[in-house]
């Protein structure tokens, strides 16, 4: 005896287009999981940068409070002698003090010519270089205050706006 | 009818085992998952729905990941952002603009003035400079300059505005505040995210407060 049955592939058509449907679903949330991790990452990586700068930045502030660096006439937290970073800058005995390639003091304001500073023409100059090395890349900098003794119309404590430049291993 | 496919058992002694044997190999012809037109094959043919539960549980597992997704997403564009921050940077420069020794001396040359004090000088209102020069001018134009020496401000550059406020606050009782504006320079816009910082002056019986934003 035989026996028949009769079959459609309707409804087998129907759970091939939903299985589909689900793989093309999840394969939609994996591409917007990986592109949500791939900002994650880069927000983590720009973090990072911000972080090691803000690191350089309070190395640089940590320099500007050492006693080399300091004004110390008065109380004046942040203040840099421009006086002593003058004197600093001739004697050899600071040579390799500092772990950098590369260390500025300049004035920004008020505006000078851009002078390097020397016995000549000081304090009525631009720049103080310290330390500059052949390849030093790209400085980290912070905003000072340059104070010094004004030897004009009797004399006078008179504080510029200055940055300090800094770069090498120690710094980055 | 179209996509029809006929399967035609000969009844035979092992006809009872064909469904399992049809389920274990069956592939696209396998009985079970052509539940709906089953009821024509005669007689003693088993349906089970073991087939269906599977992808019923693969949608319930579908589902439930596109939701913890959906949800993940939600979460991290919900978390706020810190677009408005406090900066060591510019607390330091506001302490160094403070001290700036300006060219307006109020009593005797070369007693010149800081800006901090040009700017309590500014409030008051009492004096003028020795040069005739009102210290809210002097102040006014010493801060702008100083801000443009010191940041690169502008559409092409890396800050979009800045604002810079001096205000005097005076608390007479718990529920009075006085409030003063002394100084205002702003440029460029901003209204969106800012870096900023503010210092405090003490000026008898209040105090002055001078923030500065830098916006991006």
């Amino acid at each position: 005896m035989i026996y028949c049955a009769s079959f459609s592939n309707k409804a087998q058509m129907k759970i091939q287009q939903m299985v589909f449907v689900l793989v093309a679903l999840v394969i939609f949330f994996a591409l917007v999981f990986i592109f949500y991790i791939v900002i994650s990452l880069g927000d983590i990586k720009k973090d990072g940068r911000t972080l090691r700068a803000e690191g350089a930045k309070e190395l640089l502030r940590s320099i500007a409070s050492t006693p080399e660096f300091i004004y110390s006439k008065e109380d004046c937290s942040g203040c840099v002698d421009k006086d002593k970073l003058f004197v600093l800058k001739s004697r050899k005995a600071y040579e390799g003090f500092w772990d950098l390639d590369f260390l500025k003091i300049e004035t920004i304001y008020p505006p000078n010519e851009n002078k390097e500073c020397d016995s000549s023409n000081y304090p009525d100059c631009n720049s103080i270089t310290l330390i500059e090395k052949e390849e030093f890349g790209s400085p980290e900098e912070v905003i000072v205050l340059l104070c010094y003794w004004n030897n004009e119309k009797g004399g006078y404590k008179k504080c510029e706006i200055g940055k300090i430049y800094a770069s090498g291993k120690a710094i980055k | 009818m179209r996509n029809r496919k006929d399967i035609c058992v000969r009844k035979s002694n092992k006809i009872k085992k064909l469904p399992k044997l049809l389920l274990c190999r069956g592939g696209n012809f396998c009985l079970f998952k052509f539940a709906t037109n089953v009821r024509s094959i005669k007689p003693n043919l088993k349906i089970t729905k073991k087939a269906q539960e599977e992808v019923v549980g693969f949608v319930a597992i579908v589902v439930i990941v596109a939701i913890l997704l959906v949800l993940l997403l939600g979460f991290s564009i919900k978390k706020p952002s810190n677009s408005n921050q406090e900066s060591k940077d510019l607390y330091q420069f506001l302490e160094s603009l403070m001290k700036y020794t300006s060219q307006c001396a109020i009593s005797y040359e070369p007693d010149y003035s800081e800006l901090g004090e040009l700017i309590k000088e500014c409030y008051s209102g009492a004096s003028l400079c020795l040069n005739q020069k009102s210290p809210c001018e002097v102040a006014e134009e010493d801060i702008k300059n100083i801000i443009e020496a010191s940041f690169k401000v502008g559409e092409a550059q890396g800050y979009k505005g800045y604002e810079f406020k001096s205000i005097y606050t005076e608390t007479e009782d718990e529920a009075e505040k006085l409030m003063k504006d002394i100084i205002l320079i702003k440029k460029g816009n901003c209204s969106s995210s800012y870096i900023g910082s503010e210092v405090l002056n003490p000026a008898f019986p209040g105090t002055i407060s001078s923030s500065f934003k830098l916006c991006y």
